[in-house]
């Protein structure tokens, strides 16, 4: 477990606070860069520090999951830009839906920035435990503590809606209910109809969660708060190795676009 | 540590008491068990000495409660928190954290704890409750006996003046439910800690209780050592209670006349009993 | 009824079940039994196809769970989980016990018979336009059970039916699971309660890390020092008492009244 005396040993022992403020840089050079191998390299840099760090499967399956988000703004910013030189017609025979070099350009480095953006944010929180979310969340930033509880009650219980839905189709199944549909329609009508006893049972964990919790100390007008977790020397080694990266990265592409 | 004197409670809107005329003292070091069937009294019970109830489940209370020497409706909840730990029934429903160690050590960061400290005290609780190498498993990925006993963990490394148990044991096997008494034992022992168990297992109520409270539709049925509430067999098995063996035996052998005198208290006691009022050779 | 030939599976990579076979005939009262993580679960989940055997065969009455939907199995097989709400999605009480019957496939004009007798069976006539969400756990038990009670399986699985239940509630679930059984329907019971299974067993399974390491009466099992140790049980009270009496008979026949007749018989002074 993460703490202020533990021996640094890789990034994911750093201050939490100092890996927000990495994640604010990644996010910063990705809109600082303009050049698309630089913000692909920016992406790739957040995969090697997945990759260092134990965390690239998860990192994988973000950068996968904002693939799609990323697609569907190229589509929607590819047909609203008319500048520059047609490229092609979607439709050749009517000469419509032009596609141009700008159009192209621009979406691209739109959807890299989205996706180099978005992905450093759960990169930041799969190398951050629990107790350093809170700690940076009520600690670093005073916020109040409802904030920290909100944030670690989403980690904490999104992951299992899955599961849970998995247990309810079992049940029903076993009561008859046909759960294999190849029918898309008949799937999500089966879906919904089974969230009602999913919903519920959230509903009744979060009561019991909302108490344990008050009676373990969680207090949101309290005077206590979690403490800080202080940065050590070698935190701030990998905090300037990180942004002498994305310096050198921003750099480049300006000195690439002023030539 | 707790006392309760002629403690009643009525939720919103029900007609009937759900709690009347209670009365119970326990100091440091007690570990007084609760008993009883479905809608006996014993969750609202839970509820008021961890002051959910009347603040969460509304209510009209009367009587006496102290916990602590505080009175959980006049104090707010952390007033209360920082005395007394609660283990509630279901232990999907209290974790919090991804992670063993950090639900282990999530009361203590909440408090302020220094690290150091959270560290030594999730190690020691970890290991008490034999979940020690489990500390960076994922809690979604534990079974429901572990997860009873992290639950259990997460109350020890807070070392409390006051444990409140709701039916911690159900999700776990018999040596488990034993080993989990053990540790309320300990903590009571070692650390002084009052602990109200509400546990519908009434032999190991009857082996780890210093005093056993039954309640039966709001109402004390029953209260004493065990010595005292063994005397009665009848009574806890007309209240819905599951009289274990020996008990079962004693109560025979006393409705049939073969047994004058004092019940016995325990299983050893019964089985040394048994033993002077008959040696069993052959059983056909 | 049942007819489990090596039986292997494996979930995420990891063998769960190593090799089990298993042949239990219509009206048996089977007590699955063993320390947690045995695989209890896992074997209950192979009998109405939830789980396909990655080697071997389970056969429900002949007909192969590899080749057989759940919702198939259902109408042969009853499954009554640990946790009742993971089941209840109806408003009403009758609802939630009609919802099993439609999807089993029974004839519409048996219905209103059928859930009439669930409700009775389980003491919820007078609950049957009560939303069950509002109901007490243990009530919703009995709900999740009138549903399964409904269809009239062959074989009802329980998975620890009793584990949050108080003693009328538990008594009840077991008697009618024991009712079934004498009817010659097949039930095959999780628990860790040894004082169940020794009064409503007929035979009990010990698995112990995927493996079944004794098939035996339950008089066998209680006999058995060495094997309760390793499947993390304990024996009952009364067999407690019994081989603490030293007491060398078989002890399949135990019981409150038969023990005290015997103390009784051998009385040489009332007084303790």
């Amino acid at each position: 477990m993460n703490d202020t005396n533990a021996a640094f040993r890789h990034p994911r022992d750093m201050a939490p606070i100092l890996k927000f403020i990495c994640m604010l840089g990644f996010i910063a050079a990705t809109y600082l860069t303009e050049s698309l191998l630089l913000i692909g390299s920016i992406i790739a840099l957040e995969a090697l520090v997945a990759l260092t760090t134990g965390v690239f499967r998860p990192f994988r399956i973000t950068v996968v999951a904002l693939l799609f988000g990323a697609l569907t703004l190229c589509l929607f910013q590819i047909f609203t830009i008319a500048e520059g030189t047609v490229v092609f017609y979607l439709f050749p025979f009517w000469k419509a839906g032009a596609i141009t070099d700008v159009g192209v350009q621009s979406c691209l480095v739109l959807s890299l920035r989205m996706m180099a953006s978005v992905a450093s944010i759960p990169l930041m929180l799969s190398l951050t435990s629990q107790t350093q979310v809170v700690s940076l969340i009520s600690g670093d930033f005073r916020l109040p503590g409802a904030y920290s509880i909100m944030l670690v009650t989403a980690l904490r219980f999104i992951p299992t809606f899955g599961d849970r839905m998995r247990m309810v189709l079992q049940a029903e199944a076993s009561r008859g209910y046909n759960t294999e549909t190849g029918n898309p329609i008949r799937k999500i009508g089966m879906i919904l109809r089974l969230s009602l006893p999913l919903l519920i049972s959230c509903a009744r964990d979060v009561d019991t969660l909302a108490l344990s919790i008050e009676t373990r100390g969680f207090d949101p007008r309290g005077s206590v708060r979690p403490r800080r977790i202080i940065p050590k020397a070698g935190d701030f080694v990998h905090l300037t190795l990180c942004f002498a990266v994305l310096t050198a990265i921003v750099a480049t592409d300006k000195l690439i676009h002023v030539r | 540590m707790i006392k309760l004197e002629t403690l009643a409670f009525r939720y919103e809107d029900a007609e009937n008491l759900a709690l009347d005329g209670i009365i119970l003292s326990a100091g440091p070091g007690r570990l007084v068990c609760v008993a009883g069937a479905d809608r006996s009294g014993k969750t609202t019970l839970f509820r008021l000495l961890n002051g959910t109830a009347p603040r969460a489940f509304p209510g009209e209370r009367s009587g006496t409660l102290l916990v602590g020497g505080l009175d959980p409706e006049a104090h707010g909840h952390s007033a209360i928190g920082a005395l007394v730990t609660s283990v509630f029934d279901d232990p999907d429903s209290q974790i919090i954290s991804l992670t063993v160690e950090e639900e282990v050590a999530f009361a203590l960061v909440q408090r302020g704890t220094d690290f150091d400290e959270i560290r030594s005290r999730v190690t020691d609780a970890l290991s008490r409750v034999g979940l020690s190498g489990f500390e960076r498993r994922a809690t979604g990925s534990l079974s429901g006996g572990q997860k009873q006993r992290l639950v259990m963990a997460s109350a020890l490394a807070l070392k409390p003046r006051i444990l409140l148990v709701d039916e911690g044991t159900s999700a776990l096997d018999p040596e488990g439910a034993r080993h989990f008494f053990t540790l309320i034992r300990e903590m009571t022992v070692r650390e002084g800690t009052t602990a109200i168990v509400i546990e519908r297992d009434l032999e190991l109520t009857l082996e780890f209780a210093d005093e056993i409270l039954v309640l039966h539709q709001g109402i004390t049925a029953a209260q004493g050592a065990p010595g005292v509430i063994t005397q009665n067999p009848e009574l806890l098995k007309g209240l819905g209670l599951r009289l274990p063996a020996w008990l079962e035996l004693c109560a025979e052998l006393k409705a049939r006349g073969a047994l004058s005198g004092e019940i016995p208290a325990s299983e050893r006691e019964a089985i040394d009993l048994f033993s002077t009022l008959a040696t069993v050779r052959e059983y056909a | 009824m049942i007819r489990i030939s090596n039986l292997r599976a494996s979930i995420k990579k990891t063998e769960i079940l190593r090799g089990i076979s298993v042949h239990v005939k219509a009206g048996e009262f089977i007590a699955l039994v063993g320390p947690n993580g045995a695989g209890k679960t896992t074997l209950l989940k192979h009998l109405n196809g939830l789980l396909k055997p990655t080697v071997g065969t389970v056969e429900i009455a002949g007909v192969d769970t590899k080749k057989s939907r759940t919702s198939e199995l259902a109408r042969r097989v009853g499954f009554l989980f640990q946790n009742p709400d993971q089941q209840i999605l109806c408003m009403t009480v009758r609802e939630e016990i009609r919802f099993g019957l439609r999807h089993c496939g029974v004839p519409k004009e048996e219905w209103d018979a059928r859930i009439e007798a669930a409700a009775v069976r389980t003491g919820l006539s007078k609950k049957l336009d009560a939303d069950p969400f509002l109901l007490t756990r243990s009530r919703r038990q009995r709900v999740a059970l009138a549903s399964v009670l409904a269809t009239k399986p062959e074989i009802l699985v329980l998975d620890e039916p009793t584990s949050a239940q108080d003693e009328a509630e538990t008594r009840r679930v077991m008697e009618i699971s024991r009712d079934l059984s004498l009817a010659g329907k097949t039930v095959i019971l999780v628990s860790h309660d040894m004082e169940l299974v020794a009064k409503y067993a007929h035979r009990v399974l010990v698995l112990i890390d995927g493996k079944i390491e004794a098939d035996c009466a339950p008089a066998d099992l209680f006999d058995n020092d060495e094997l309760l140790s390793r499947a993390a049980l304990s024996k009952p009270g009364l067999h407690r008492i019994a081989r603490a009496l030293g007491y060398d008979g078989r002890t399949n026949s135990l019981s409150i009244a038969s023990l005290a007749d015997h103390i009784q018989s051998r009385l040489a002074g009332v007084s303790s």
